[in-house]
This record gives structure tokens, C-alpha cells and sequence, in this order.
């Protein structure tokens, strides 16, 4: 008979892994649920999607630990008589589910959880640089390079749709260049993370979640239209980019983790096309 | 290289710069006539430029005809008033319609570009077509205030930001004022182009009733046709039945979601929790279908009508729609 942990000592003992780094943050914390709650498995996800809650629900987890909040980014006040707020908010006392968010703590350790998951998701680790800017730690958050074997954009462009399952990508450049050397950023992509990618003129192809689209996407087709149509950019969506992280943090957890079953549950590209 | 030679050039350089800043006051000033073909001046001066030393010739034969003109000149001062004129709200103190860049308000026009963004592809255009004045509804230099903040040292911005001074161009924004307009310019085109402005709509509730039922699988094929759009994403049961259907805001919860099958919206403010809440709504078993198109695809159509807009109050100078495109694609 193992021992029982609570969500809170779940929690503890995360925060010890991460010893003297551990800060307190506004995104590292619990969302929805009782923290004193007996925890009967653990599913880690971008986000706690209803689908996602639900899934756990259904595998015996209770502890759901995600890089996105219970009820968006808004409060519950605010969100107050929403259907999809109330539904969620029913599923998760029903269930006793508990949502712990981690987030900035997740995305401050020397090793970059995100990007390393994405990679591994992409099936690039073979071609990533290491050492590229930072010589400690291979997938310290600065080593966002890769050297690919060339291809074709357009030949790319159905490489991601068929590999991280995201119909729903969009792509700005040429479909006929040719690519071989990439930079792969994840989270909310601003304007000073593509000026860092194209100081490097070798970078021919950038792979993105989502930007503000008069910034970044509308900067980057100016840059083509200055200097020469031969690099790309990939936009793959906000779940595609931050998802396989927590599937390494689910990873990570198990090392130190085994009074319960930890699983990364994915919640999926949320749209389609026609 | 020897000193000489060095002169040489140099003088060559310093006289073939005074050809060019001479060329383009006469450019502005010969642009008054219309006795001259817009094609033929381009092409002469198109000769002026390369042959440097022979657009004397080319210069003191404009000017000749330049003397027979009595046609009325128009600046981009007088069109901004115009257009502040017809607009038929009050001018903004604060606002982000500003004039982007180096243009001055006593710039004559040559030609009027709308755009939904004064991308350096449609300055280019606007150039090769003789447009001086370019209205964009979106900022120029890829923030909303357009303050260049954090571009201090950016090469692209340097660029831009010379383009539009040696091509002596007027760039001004129209984004406020044309939303402020009744109706809404931008929604006029929008409604237009999504065959919204035939349907029945229920003004309180911004929501529009479809002629008929149709699948949300269908309906998006639709839009995506209207909007000729490949890159559209759609979250809800493709086999929801649409009869309404509203134009929704990008944030959390909409405006027009509860009372329409579908909302349509450009894009998410932002996809972790736009999105999300409209994947939640629907797995909550609302029957509730999203549509989401660019930020572009959902309001260039409305400076197309702009520019139709302009025409029944300009007439000194052509006025043409020249469309920045969507920015993306994914069909491969």
C-alpha cells in the first residue's frame, strides 16, 4: 500500500525540486479544487479544457496541472453565469478535481521544458545546436536553433500538419524555397524575439505559436518584401506550441513523483478547417 | 582610386541627387496637369532618372506643358479635410489616425491608395502606380500608436521610414473615424462581402438570419470563399445547423455569441483564452459554432469601400483600392 499525497504536498515537493529557484508567482497557483485534496493520479496539459478535465476525470486523476488557468484568463466574477464557466465549475466539484497552475516556475529552469518538448514533438533533436548561444545546457532557452535538412516549404508545411496533427497552421513565405535552418520560439511571440531570429541571415525558416498580427506577421512580410522572398514563417498555434511541454513535465515529475500515476493528456488542436 | 576621379564621381553623385530632389518637384507640380497622360510622365521620368543628365531635356519639356495646365491641384491637406468633412463625426484629439512617416499636409497628390495596411508592398505599388497618398486603416510601422518604440536601431524601420520620404509619399492612418462613421465603413465593406447587408438582422442583438439553414461545415467553405481565404479555423460540430449569425468581438465572452449560431471574429485576443473559452463553450454543449479569419480578411474589404467612398468627394486625382492580401496561407 503506497503512501497518500495530497495535491499541496505535490506541489511542496515541486517546489523543492526546484529548490532556491522556486518563486512565488501569480501563475504558479492553485486555480480551482481543495489543496488538502488525497491526490488519486496527476495529468498535466497546456490547458484544463473542459475535454481535458474530463478525460482525467474519467483516467482516475484528480490533480490537473496545466500552463493555463481553470476559467481562462478572466475571473470568476467576471465570468459569472458564462455556460462554459458554470459547466466547468460543476465538473470540477463533482469530480473534486483540483487545477494547479505552473507556468512561470515551468518556464524558469535552466533546462526549457517547453522547448525541449516541442522538439521532441517535431522529432528535431537530432538537428538541434547546441551550445548555440548559452554553453551550459543544451536546451537552455537560448538554444532555439536547428539545422535541418533542406527541404522545401511547402514540403515542411505538410511535414507539421502530419507530425504534430495542426490542420489548422498558417504560413507566410514562398511555398517553393527551399529551408534548412530554423528557429523555434513557443508562448506568445513578439516583435523583439523575430528581430533576435532574423540578425542571423542564415535563419531561412520561423516557427511560431501565434503573434499580433499587425505586429510580427505583417513585419516579417514587410522584411520579405525588403529583402528578398526567401525565408518563412510558420504559425502552429498557441495549444501545438506549449502542449508537448507538459508532456516533458510530466516526464520530469515522475523522477521525483511515485505514490501516483503522472500522464500528460494533451488537449488537442481546438480548431479545424473546412 | 586616384583624387580626380574621386571628384568626379562625387560631383556626379552630388548633381544625379539635385536631378532627383528637382524631379520631384516637378513631378508634383506637372501632376497638377492632366494634359499629360499619368502613364506618359511616369515613363518619362522613368527615362529622366536613368539617363540623369538627359532629364534636362526631359524637364524643360514638362515644364512647357506644365505652363497650358488649368486643372485643379489637390494637396493631402485638402483631402485629409475632405475626408474629416464627410467623415460626419468629429475629429478625434486623440486618435491614432495620424500621418505615419514623412508626408506633410502640402504633399499634391498624384493619386489616392487605400489599404487595409501601408505595407511596403503596397507603397511599392502605390508608387508604381502614381499614388502619392496612401490611406491605410491599420498602423504603418507594425505597433498601434506607431511610436516606433523599440525600433530605434531596426534597419527595416530606417527603410520604410526613407521610402516614404524619397517617394515623397502621404501615409495616413483611418482607423477611428472610419469605425466611428455611421455606418461603420469597415462593417459596411464587411457586410457587403459576407452578402450580410441582403439578410434579415436584429439590430439589438447584432445578429443576422441566413437565408437559409446550413451546415457549420458548409457555412465555413462559404466564408472562406467570400473572404478568399485558405488560412480560416473554425471551432464547433461541423454538422451544426446555422440559420444566424453575428459578427463578434476577439474577447471573452462575446458580444452576439449567445444569441447566434455562429460568430464570426478575426483574431483571438488570444488563442489561450479566446479560443479556449469557444472550445469549452461547445464541449459545455452549446450549440455554438466560432469562425475565425485574419485580422486582415475581416476588414480590408471595408477600405475597398473606402475607396468608393472617396471617389463621391474626390475627383482631382485617381483614387484606387490596392489590397495588402492576407498574410497567410496553408493549403499546400
Amino acid at each position: 500500500m503506497s503512501k497518500q499525497i495530497t495535491a499541496q504536498q505535490v506541489v511542496d515537493r515541486i517546489k523543492d525540486q526546484l529548490g532556491t529557484s522556486w518563486k512565488e508567482s501569480k501563475t504558479d497557483v492553485f486555480c480551482a479544487g481543495n489543496p488538502g485534496t488525497v491526490v488519486t493520479g496527476i495529468a498535466t496539459s497546456f490547458t484544463p479544457s473542459i475535454e481535458v478535465l474530463q478525460k482525467a476525470a474519467d483516467s482516475g486523476k484528480n490533480l490537473i496541472i496545466t500552463q493555463q488557468p481553470a476559467y481562462y484568463l478572466e475571473t470568476e466574477e467576471y465570468m459569472a453565469n458564462d455556460p462554459a464557466f458554470e459547466f466547468k465549475k460543476t465538473l470540477i466539484e463533482k469530480n473534486k478535481l483540483v487545477v494547479w497552475r505552473f507556468d512561470e516556475n515551468w518556464g524558469a529552469r535552466e533546462v526549457d521544458g517547453q522547448l525541449l518538448g516541442l522538439t521532441k514533438a517535431l522529432g528535431w533533436d537530432e538537428y538541434h545546436i547546441q551550445n548555440s548561444n548559452s554553453g551550459t545546457e543544451p536546451y537552455n532557452p537560448k538554444n532555439k536553433y536547428f539545422n535541418l535538412p533542406e527541404t522545401s516549404l511547402r514540403e515542411m508545411v505538410t511535414y507539421f500538419k502530419e507530425r504534430l496533427n495542426i490542420p489548422g497552421l498558417r504560413v507566410e513565405g514562398d511555398p517553393e524555397i527551399k529551408v534548412k535552418k530554423a528557429a523555434l520560439s513557443h508562448g506568445m511571440f513578439k516583435l523583439t524575439e523575430l528581430q533576435e531570429f532574423l540578425s542571423d541571415p542564415e535563419v531561412d525558416l520561423i516557427v511560431i505559436s501565434e503573434a499580433i498580427e499587425w505586429e510580427s506577421c505583417e513585419y516579417f512580410r514587410d522584411f520579405l518584401t525588403w529583402k528578398g522572398r526567401n525565408k518563412a514563417m510558420i504559425l502552429i498555434g498557441r495549444e501545438a506550441s506549449e502542449d508537448p511541454g507538459y508532456g516533458e513535465a510530466a516526464t520530469w515529475m515522475k523522477t521525483f513523483i511515485s505514490e501516483v500515476p503522472v500522464a500528460w493528456i494533451p488537449a488537442n488542436e481546438p480548431f479545424w478547417v473546412p | 582610386m586616384d583624387s580626380g576621379k574621386r571628384t568626379f564621381l562625387g560631383a556626379l553623385v552630388t548633381a544625379s541627387q539635385q536631378y532627383e530632389d528637382f524631379f520631384n518637384q516637378l513631378k508634383r507640380i506637372s501632376m497638377k496637369s492632366n494634359n499629360i497622360s499619368r502613364r506618359k510622365f511616369l515613363n518619362m521620368s522613368g527615362t529622366g532618372m536613368v539617363a540623369g543628365i538627359g532629364i534636362v531635356s526631359g524637364a524643360g519639356m514638362l515644364l512647357s506643358q506644365v505652363g497650358c495646365s488649368s486643372k485643379v491641384k489637390i494637396t493631402a491637406g485638402e483631402v485629409m479635410d475632405r475626408i474629416k468633412k464627410n467623415v460626419g463625426v468629429p475629429w478625434r484629439e486623440v486618435t491614432v489616425d495620424t500621418i505615419k512617416g514623412a508626408g506633410t499636409p502640402d504633399i499634391v497628390l498624384t493619386g489616392i491608395t487605400t489599404s487595409f495596411m501601408a505595407t511596403l508592398d503596397v507603397l511599392e505599388k502605390s508608387v508604381k502606380a502614381g499614388n502619392n497618398f496612401i490611406l491605410a486603416h491599420e498602423p504603418t510601422f507594425w505597433t498601434n500608436l506607431d511610436k516606433g518604440e523599440g525600433l530605434e536601431d531596426d534597419a527595416l524601420y530606417a527603410y520604410k521610414q526613407e521610402y516614404i520620404r524619397k517617394n515623397g509619399l502621404f501615409v495616413h492612418r483611418f482607423h477611428d473615424h472610419w469605425h466611428a462613421r455611421k455606418p461603420d465603413g469597415i462593417d459596411e465593406g464587411w457586410k457587403k462581402v459576407m452578402g450580410w447587408d441582403t439578410c434579415k438582422f436584429d439590430e439589438e442583438h447584432n445578429v443576422y438570419e441566413l437565408p437559409q439553414e446550413i451546415t457549420l461545415a458548409d457555412y465555413a467553405k462559404e466564408v472562406k470563399g467570400r473572404l478568399r481565404s485558405d488560412s480560416i479555423r473554425v471551432v464547433g460540430d461541423p454538422q451544426l445547423k446555422v440559420l444566424t449569425v453575428s459578427k463578434g468581438s476577439n474577447k471573452v465572452p462575446k458580444g452576439g455569441a449567445p444569441y447566434a449560431d455562429v460568430t464570426i471574429h478575426y483574431e483571438p485576443d488570444r488563442e489561450n483564452n479566446n479560443v479556449e473559452w469557444e472550445r469549452d463553450i461547445v464541449a459545455s454543449g452549446q450549440p455554438k459554432g466560432f469562425i475565425i479569419v485574419s485580422h486582415n480578411r475581416k476588414e480590408e474589404d471595408g477600405m475597398d469601400n473606402c475607396a468608393t467612398w472617396l471617389k463621391t468627394f474626390i475627383s482631382e486625382v485617381p483614387v484606387q483600392f490596392i489590397p495588402s492580401g492576407n498574410p497567410f496561407w496553408r493549403t499546400v
